[in-house]
């Protein structure tokens, strides 16, 4: 084998050594010498690639599939519902259609399937990171908006939206930010006999805040608000 | 629902970390690199009853990965981080292992796309150059000629340092 097509051969993958490449090392010294190099250089390239994963991503990788799990089977109950009624009210099916989306009552409903999970992690979300998921609906926070538990993007009835966990004054409130589609109804207020809601058009998208308590919800949506911009 | 369960964890604790690195030298960005990987496995649930044969799992969820990250230029280009700005643990070995590997990092994100992710591909995954080429829809003859360039670019890029490192360690 000659010199040139060794090294190639080397250069372009030294672990897969067919028969003549490994009777060339056993019967060549220089070539022995060459390919002890080059397993030297894919060491140190193989080390320099594993680069370590970030910490607690295997449990955030649990999170999202069991949410998007309970999402389904919550979605499925929609559909069933829909189903029953589509019989007796042709109005109800409307209600259900894709696009024609009251916001305030999918920010609740949101909340009450996701339960406590997101809740129960702090993750310490950086306003980076947050602006690396904003980036894909052309927004950006420009300033700092206070503590993030989490911060994530979720299916929000087919839209795809910023779901985040923020420090309130009286707790934890959930933030949606959630970009503008067709027929979207967005009500400045809404609650019901647990939470409490609020939203503000930004234009591009709304701003969703749910809490326990109306000051709590009032403050973290002017405090998101006020720092939230869309570049186009 | 159990079995379905199981088998996702086991592929998570198999693919996560090395799907991870995948990512992060598809983009050089740590929480877009998780994004797509978070976007991956998502799918990968949703079609898990597709994968029947559990050996083809790596390169199943490669693909998904790469459709992923398709995807995101699709949408919106991210900004990408400058190679200069960009630093990664690398807390095992000496400071001058460090150094060297940080300069090794910086010369492989250097690298032309089409060079770097054959190469990746083969030092993370130890995908061999027939299931590159399956991998990236090219010939063989491609593949490999794309990782020799690879190699040879970061050997010359790296010389300076590999004679320093030679003369140090006599």
């Amino acid at each position: 084998m000659d010199d040139l097509t060794f090294r190639r051969a080397l250069m372009s993958s030294p672990d897969e050594l067919d028969e003549a490449l490994r009777k060339a090392i056993a019967e060549q010294p220089d070539k022995k010498q060459l390919w002890l190099e080059h397993q030297r250089l894919n060491e140190k390239l193989r080390n320099a690639v594993c680069v370590p994963a970030p910490d607690g991503m295997r449990a955030r990788l649990m999170l999202r599939q069991t949410m998007q799990q309970r999402h389904r089977s919550r979605r499925r109950q929609y559909w069933a519902v829909a189903a029953s009624v589509a019989l007796v009210s042709l109005f109800s099916l409307t209600y259900l259609l894709p696009g024609n989306v009251n916001l305030g009552d999918h920010a609740l409903a949101h909340v009450y399937h996701e339960g406590t999970a997101p809740f129960l992690i702090d993750e310490q979300v950086g306003l980076s990171q947050v602006n690396a998921k904003l980036a894909q609906f052309s927004g950006q926070f420009t300033g700092d908006i206070g503590k993030v538990y989490y911060a994530n993007l979720c299916d929000f009835d087919r839209i795809k939206s910023l779901h985040m966990i923020i420090d309130g004054p009286d707790g934890k409130v959930s933030v949606f930010v959630v970009p503008h589609q067709a027929q979207q109804q967005v009500p400045a207020y809404f609650h019901d006999a647990l939470y409490t809601g609020e939203s503000k058009n930004l234009g591009h998208a709304s701003v969703v805040v749910v809490g326990k308590s109306a000051a709590a919800v009032e403050q973290a949506l002017q405090r998101v608000s006020n720092q939230l911009q869309f570049s186009a | 629902m159990m079995m379905k369960q199981r088998r996702f964890e086991a592929l998570v604790d198999a693919f996560q970390a090395d799907l991870y690195r995948y990512a992060y030298w598809l983009c050089h960005d740590k929480t877009v690199a998780e994004d797509i990987v978070q976007e991956t496995y998502l799918r990968a649930w949703k079609a898990l009853d597709s994968l029947q044969d559990e050996h083809a799992a790596k390169s199943w969820l490669i693909t998904i990965l790469r459709r992923e990250n398709a995807r995101r230029f699709e949408r919106k280009q991210f900004d990408l981080v400058d190679i200069d700005d960009f630093a990664v643990a690398s807390e095992d070995g000496s400071p001058d292992t460090a150094i060297e590997q940080r300069e090794i990092q910086r010369h492989i994100s250097a690298l032309a796309l089409e060079y770097r992710e054959p190469l990746i591909l083969q030092l993370i995954f130890g995908l061999s150059g027939d299931e590159i080429a399956t991998q990236l829809q090219l010939n063989k003859n491609t593949v490999m000629t794309r990782l020799f360039r690879a190699r040879n670019q970061l050997k010359d890029a790296l010389q300076p340092y590999s004679q320093q490192g030679g003369q140090q360690h006599g």
